[in-house]
């Protein structure tokens, strides 16, 4: 079994070889290796925090716990305003906005439906099946290849769905400007957080 | 006053809270459950669990990844 010392030891090691390849992507490109030092962090973060998207439903569904659950909309309510402060600076017109901007049909509803029973059969969605690995499960490395499997094979029948049975594609502040948009978009987050507040209260 | 054993290496959530919250539900109160696991984010579950509880617990890292936790039933 593996020593705690040499645990640190290793993560010394893997710690140097990671800044030592952040450096060698500078002769590059800058933008590769700010990418690989953002992930690094990124991964840090999630990995002490222990942020897991399946883990805020799971909890909440099977065992009334909201805590996650609340964590997820205050994510969702920084990048909002982080997203749309970068889309509104970088803005040319309303057919090429910076991110992706995707049609909808009732295929994202199935499509949602189904991904939301793999992540929680499989214990983890994209982000923390990824730090799973990078904890060092083995499990979660099948479930990484079940992705990159399910992706693929996604993306080859994607189109034929998109032609037959999108509604519309919506890009909200198109309709409402930018600061309506974005302070509809946290006033409908700062609900669903005080609806989890309530909830758990009230369960205790 | 009875010592129960979980082992649950392996298992990812919500496998182990579920187990858990079972094998509680058969112990009386003072009896003691002791779970090894190996998943991260299912000790910070069961740790939770135990505060919204009262449950008293105990928890020791007894290998880099690997946890003991103590659970003592109210």
């Amino acid at each position: 079994m593996l020593k705690k010392e040499k645990q640190l030891k290793w993560f010394v090691i893997i710690l140097l070889i990671s800044l030592g390849f952040g450096l060698l992507l500078l002769y590059l490109s800058l933008d590769l290796s700010i990418l690989w030092f953002i992930g690094l962090m990124i991964g840090f973060i999630l990995q002490r925090a222990n942020f897991c998207f399946a883990g805020g439903f799971l909890n909440f569904f099977l065992f009334r716990n909201t805590k996650l659950i609340r964590a997820i909309i205050i994510l969702i309510g920084i990048s909002t305003i982080g997203f749309a402060i970068y889309q509104y600076l970088t803005f040319n017109s309303w057919n090429q906005v910076l991110g992706q901007v995707l049609p909808w049909g009732l295929y994202t509803i199935v499509g949602g439906f189904i991904f939301g029973l793999g992540m929680s059969l499989a214990g983890g969605c994209a982000c923390s099946s990824l730090m799973r690995v990078g904890e060092g499960t083995i499990i979660f490395v099948i479930v990484i290849f079940g992705f990159i499997i399910g992706n693929s094979i996604a993306i080859v029948h994607l189109e034929w769905w998109i032609d037959k049975f999108t509604v519309a594609t919506i890009f909200i502040p198109k309709y409402l400007g930018w600061v309506r948009a974005v302070l509809l978009q946290v006033i409908v987050l700062s609900l669903l957080y005080n609806f989890f507040s309530w909830f758990e209260k009230r369960g205790n | 006053m009875t010592e129960e054993v979980l082992e649950l290496l392996g298992e990812v959530c919500p496998i182990p809270l579920l187990k858990t919250e079972s094998e509680i539900n058969t112990l009386t109160a003072g009896d003691r459950l002791i779970i090894k696991v190996d998943h991260t984010q299912a000790v910070r579950n069961i740790m939770d669990w135990c505060e919204d509880n009262g449950y008293e617990f105990n928890i020791d890292e007894v290998a880099p990844g690997i946890w003991k936790v103590e659970i003592i039933k109210l």
